[in-house]
């Protein structure tokens, strides 16, 4: 289970808009921030980069308790591409919630569904 | 950058060439490519012919085991055709006109770290039991 569960403000978005929601923290957490990026993301069977990437600044400071609720937005590039899945790869948006702790950090990955402007008409 | 010529180890010709119009095209567009012949006797091949082409590129962890140095991984970058599309080219023709649709499910391009999707078109003169020959332009897609 994953430590954040989130609610996107809109199921669909285009490039250029602001991506806005509530994040959920479903356990307590020994957090020094908390922050929500946006990860444009390629992935092979081997590596995985982030091709571009904005961050919403701390949500919060200092230790998470279950059920806290942040609100986050960040704006997509204007130029922001769709997903694409090739025979040996693929591309896709995520939103990436990450708490900063000492050691490992926890993260919790959901996809973002993001249409051409053309087909958002 | 790296185009499907470099990759497969075609031969450049004079002999003829294309133009493109317009150079940018969202998926769905059309494509005008005007293809001229300069040296109809220099093409003696069996095939010639015109194509749009998607190459992915992506990257993996090639593992190699030698006697001297033991097993060892490095990253490497192979290629792949995503995408293509061809027709007749009529050599006797000194120009020709035709289009090309980039379909809507096709890849966009896109120049990455680890995967990227390169567009061109292609004029190829094939020959059996030789390179084949071409000319070739970029061409940018859009999502």
């Amino acid at each position: 289970m994953s430590a954040f569960q989130i609610a996107l403000d809109r199921q669909r978005w285009a490039p250029g808009e602001t991506v806005s929601g509530v994040v959920t923290v479903a356990e307590p957490l020994k957090s020094r921030t908390i922050e929500v990026f946006l990860n444009y993301r390629e992935e092979t069977d081997d590596y995985k980069e982030i091709g571009w990437s904005a961050g919403s600044g701390p949500l919060h400071e200092g230790r998470a308790e279950a059920g806290q609720t942040l609100r986050f937005s960040i704006q997509l590039p204007p130029d922001a591409l769709p997903a694409h899945q090739s025979a040996n790869g693929r591309l896709y948006w995520e939103v990436d919630v990450k708490s900063d702790e000492r050691g490992l950090d926890t993260h919790g990955r959901f996809a973002l569904d993001v249409q051409p402007a053309r087909l958002m008409a | 950058m790296t185009g499907l010529a470099d990759l497969l180890g075609l031969r450049r010709t004079n002999a003829f060439g294309v133009s493109i119009s317009p150079g940018q095209v969202e998926r769905t567009g059309m494509v005008a490519v005007t293809v001229a012949v300069w040296q109809q006797a220099a093409i003696v091949g069996e095939g010639f012919d015109l194509g749009l082409v998607c190459t992915e590129a992506y990257d993996f962890t090639s593992h190699s085991y030698s006697s001297s140095y033991g097993s060892s991984s490095r990253r490497v970058t192979a290629h792949a055709t995503a995408y293509e599309q061809w027709q007749p080219l009529d050599r006797t023709q000194p120009t020709q006109s035709c289009w090309f649709q980039v379909a809507d499910w096709a890849p966009f391009s896109y120049r990455g770290s680890a995967l990227s999707y390169t567009w061109e078109i292609i004029a190829r003169e094939h020959r059996s039991g030789d390179f084949d020959r071409v000319a070739e332009q970029p061409l940018w897609v859009l999502p």
